[in-house]
């Protein structure tokens, strides 16, 4: 059987199937819909990141005194308050308001799922495509039509409620002059990307599993993929009909959070969080998943207690569910409920724990090594330990109060959605982008810039631990001198963390226009995407995977070299074929197996 | 809990927590560093190991293989779920019960009523008969409590959701508007604190901040009042009209000094002609408006009866109707008179 007969020419891929702009934005293919997202992801991080050192930027400088009193000059006329550095308090709201939304609601939350997901899913699980590709594209579409929401509220600039739209602030337009509508229209339809995104992984990982793919065969990254899909269908309805009620209520001003139309304020919160509380997994979970993936495949190692970490996955999404009131603690909810949510929230620590533990047991007596994305995978470990850790100071209701609303839990919730879900985004792509692309990056200006993130990311935000229990509060624009050495140091920090961003940024685009060609498999990875070319053909794979073994058996391999990377055992009758067609050779001497 | 321990570190300021200013606050930091040891335990073990890890099983040639170990365990994997389960337990119990001592108010405590508003705080003293005081002569409200006495404030807000912060004494307690928050504490040390304002709120969220003073005791706190009613009673109309400015919240949205705000600028608004100052009237049409006292009262009263062209409507400002009486009203006349056209500003001594 000759490889033209497989029905497509040799080098062929499916970056270069079809050819154009039309092609790609009405492709069914979940791989072109992975990077179209993985490009509006980016795009947005870019966005949302310029705000973030902006408002850093504006944080240099305190007031002497948050409140000062009227002071007068020489004559006997009132001067002018101070200017403080950048921009006016309206601004500064506004800037940390887009900030949080865009990096929620556009970047993290689709970070992983959306992007990464959507491209190796299918292929990790040894299928063509999603269940659904009409329905993948149409959540990209909305996802689009989301974004231009937020993108017009940014163009106009009204919006000031924070990216809890915390009513009733958010719901009376006395209060606030803000967008309000177009921004909670924008994460309304980005809920339905979600949900259609999560059905779609679902309906996949159950129906379109190949022969010998049970459940505790599937890669780590898609048990984790599946948790978040359940949290996705489950939860993000809620905030559907929340953000819905948010918008009745502005525009008919009918009473349902507004105490001044009869409204309880208090019961937006416990909506919103109840979405949003299961959303923390939404962004961590993956996480997790893709640090298991670059855990086990730099240490050559299976991964230690594969069960214990799959069904941990699935109860932190099901624990995630029952937390929510632990946002509430100080909002006037009822000392019972507090002490309910308080003991349930200590049990999402446990899953959080055991992966932790059987990371660590996975890098014992392993062969690490340190490529790009290994760092990303041993700084995520770092960092998520910090973020995790921190996080029974909330859990707990005596320091939970204090500590409640301040920079404290500003640090911990960047150490875990920044410093964790991100980070381990990054190092996704880092980890996949020869799979991707095609094309290997120059790993020492990776390393460099994944470490410059490591050390600026805690220089930005350890600091605010400490200004956080000293009592700063979050969302200040002005505050008190005593805080500045703290602010002093986030900031030029912040500065340090930008600037491996964007080498980590050049790294990549420079591999596109310089990098040599990436082999099958550059890294020794054992799971499925890499017993295809790079990139992978539309289809995928040359010939239907079976599948025999748990996901990480790295026995099989052999070391080629640098430019040949990999070679399993297990496809062995399938490596030349594979290597013909990454090649783009139309025939080799051993390129003919009728295996299949 | 051993207060008495506690007591001599009472002003001790340590690297991580501000000043304790009651028993409570004690307990809270305890578990503070309770976890923070738990933290630093936790976290060099996991750090150190990874690094150790790292450093010993390195990969030297690119084909080394990993040395021989189990990938399952269940022994250990019971092992490292178990425990910090147990510990989780342990801090969910000693975290409920000092939660209990902070929100669970003594049976006989002093009460003063709390009232946040964009972008200020409002003190009133029931009890002893002082109202509505939201203000220090430096003009950051003043929260004035005696020491030693538990106080219990009963807190609601006129607008949006804000919350009360004090740091010293770890706590804080959302201020809801359209239902009453309660807040207490035995503030031990006299001083004067920071208030915060916790939840964000708009605009001005990070001015609006507060001080706690703290009395020495019941009859130090009295004498304040008594100079505080005697100083606002006496003061002359202007003076009690810029009092009001800055006590009452106007100065949030109304400057002096020209520069447009939420609201109109008080400066050069006195006196100013109907045909600079058109205003809509409920009737929907905008009609030139001349500034004169009737217009000021019906300002203050029912601000949205006519909303300045410009400016938000309905209007952001809250009614003061009730909440200022006519002396204060005259006084806020005649400061405005001061700040208008062909006014001298107000001179200072």
């Amino acid at each position: 059987m000759s490889h033209e007969s497989n029905g497509y020419p040799p080098g062929d891929n499916y970056l270069n199937r079809t050819k154009g702009f039309l092609s790609w934005i009405t492709t069914l293919d979940h791989k072109r819909i992975g990077m179209m997202y993985l490009g509006s992801v980016l795009f947005f991080f870019l966005i949302g990141g310029a705000f973030a050192i902006a408002l850093r930027t504006e944080l240099l400088t305190p007031k002497d005194s948050v409140q000062m009193p009227q002071q007068y000059d020489a004559k006997g006329n009132p001067a002018s308050f101070p200017k403080k550095f950048l921009f006016e308090k309206d601004t500064y709201n506004k800037l940390f308001t887009l900030h949080g939304a865009i990096m929620v609601f556009l970047v993290i939350i689709p970070s992983i799922p959306a992007s990464l997901g959507n491209f190796v899913l299918p292929i990790m699980l040894g299928a063509k495509d999603v269940a659904f590709p009409r329905l993948n594209l149409w959540s990209y579409y909305l996802y689009i039509i989301g974004t231009v929401c937020f993108l017009i509220t940014l163009a106009v600039g009204q919006l000031d409620t924070g990216w809890t739209f915390y009513t009733p602030y958010s719901s009376s337009s006395a209060n606030s002059n803000t967008n309000v509508i177009m921004a909670t229209m924008g994460a309304f339809i980005l809920g339905f990307s979600s949900i259609f995104t999560g059905i779609n992984f679902l309906v996949t990982i159950h129906t379109m599993r190949p022969a010998g793919m049970t459940w505790f065969r599937m890669p780590l990254l898609l048990w984790a993929l599946y948790a978040t899909s359940v949290i996705q269908v489950l939860a993000t309805p809620v905030l559907g009909i929340t953000l819905l009620m948010l918008i009745v209520e502005r525009a008919l001003q009918i009473g349902i959070f507004d105490p001044a139309l009869g409204g309880d304020p208090v019961l937006f919160q416990h909506f919103f969080w109840f979405y949003s509380h299961p959303a923390v997994y939404i962004m961590i979970v993956p996480g997790m998943g893709v640090a298991s993936e670059l855990i086990s495949t730099f240490s050559r190692k299976t991964i230690f207690g594969y069960r214990q970490i799959a069904l941990s996955s699935v109860g932190l999404a099901l624990i995630g569910f029952l937390v929510w009131g632990h946002h509430l603690f100080t909002s006037t909810q009822s000392d019972i409920a507090n002490m309910i949510f308080s003991f349930l929230t200590f049990f999402v620590a446990i899953p959080s724990a055991i992966k932790v533990f059987n990371w660590l047991a996975t890098l014992y007596k392993g062969s690490i090594s340190f490529e790009t994305p290994m760092l990303y995978g041993l700084s995520f470990i770092v960092i998520f330990t910090i973020g995790g850790l921190t996080g029974l100071f909330h859990a707990t209701l005596s320091t939970s109060i204090p500590l409640h609303d301040t920079y404290f839990v500003v640090a911990h919730f960047h150490y875990v959605m920044m410093g964790s879900a991100l980070i381990a985004f990054i190092g996704g792509i880092f980890y996949w982008w020869p799979k991707m692309t095609g094309k290997m990056y120059n790993d020492l200006l990776g390393r460099i810039a994944a470490v410059i993130i490591f050390i600026g990311f805690n220089g930005t935000f350890f600091p605010q631990f400490v200004m956080g229990s000293k009592g700063m509060p979050r969302r200040y624009y002005n505050y008190y001198a005593e805080y500045q050495p703290y602010h002093k140091a986030s900031t030029y920090s912040s500065y340090f963390m930008a600037c491996g961003f964007v080498l980590a940024g050049f790294t990549l685009v420079q591999s596109l226009v310089r990098g040599r060609k990436a082999p099958p498999n550059p890294w020794g990875g054992a799971t499925l995407e890499w017993q295809t070319t790079s990139p992978p053909p539309t289809e995928n794979f040359y010939h239907t995977p079976v599948i025999d073994d748990i996901p990480y058996n790295y026995e099989r391999q052999t070391y080629l070299g640098p430019d040949k990377g990999w070679k399993d055992e297990h496809f062995a009758h399938e490596w030349d074929d594979i290597v013909a067609h990454q090649d783009g050779l139309s025939s080799t001497p051993n390129g003919n197996n009728n295996k299949h | 809990m051993n207060w008495a321990l506690f007591a001599s570190d009472l002003k001790d300021k340590t690297y991580w927590l501000p000043a304790q200013l009651s028993k409570e606050a004690a307990e809270t930091d305890v578990h503070f560093y309770l976890l923070y040891w738990l933290n630093v335990f936790f976290f060099v073990g996991i750090f150190g190991l990874v690094v150790y890890f790292c450093v010993k099983y390195r990969r030297r040639t690119p084909d080394q293989k990993p040395l021989p170990a189990p990938s399952h365990n269940t022994v250990l994997e019971l092992v490292w779920s178990i425990i910090p389960s147990l510990i989780c337990i342990g801090l969910f119990y000693i975290g409920f019960m000092v939660y209990q001592d902070l929100m669970q108010p003594p049976r006989e405590t002093f009460k003063i009523n709390v009232v946040g508003g964009k972008w200020n705080w409002e003190f009133t003293y029931p009890q002893t008969g002082l109202l509505g005081t939201s203000d220090g002569p430096e003009a950051l409200p003043e929260l004035h409590v005696p020491a030693n006495i538990p106080i219990e404030l009963v807190m609601t807000s006129k607008d949006v959701i804000h919350s009360l912060y004090i740091p010293v004494l770890r706590t804080k307690k959302d201020v809801v508007p359209g239902r009453y928050s309660k807040l207490w504490f035995n503030a031990q040390i006299p001083g004067t604190y920071n208030i915060y304002c916790a939840e964000y709120c708009g605009t001005s969220h990070s001015e609006m901040t507060a001080k706690l003073v703290v009395h020495e005791n019941m009859a130090k706190f009295l004498e304040w009042q008594k100079r505080k009613e005697q100083e606002i009673d006496n003061k002359k109309p202007v003076e009690l009209g810029e009092y009001v400015w800055k006590a009452k919240g106007c100065r949030g949205c109304h400057s002096i000094d020209g520069s447009t705000g939420t609201g109109p600028t008080f400066k050069g608004l006195w006196g100013m002609p109907a045909e600079e100052h058109k205003t809509w009237k409920t009737t929907g049409s905008l009609t030139p408006t001349k500034v004169d006292e009737n217009y000021i009262r019906m300002s203050i009263n029912e601000p949205n009866d006519e909303v300045r062209e410009g400016f938000a409507r309905p209007s952001a400002m809250p009614s003061y109707k009730g909440r200022l009486s006519d002396k204060q009203i005259a006084g806020v006349i005649e400061y405005l008179k001061t700040l208008g056209r062909d006014s001298q500003p107000p001179v200072k001594q």
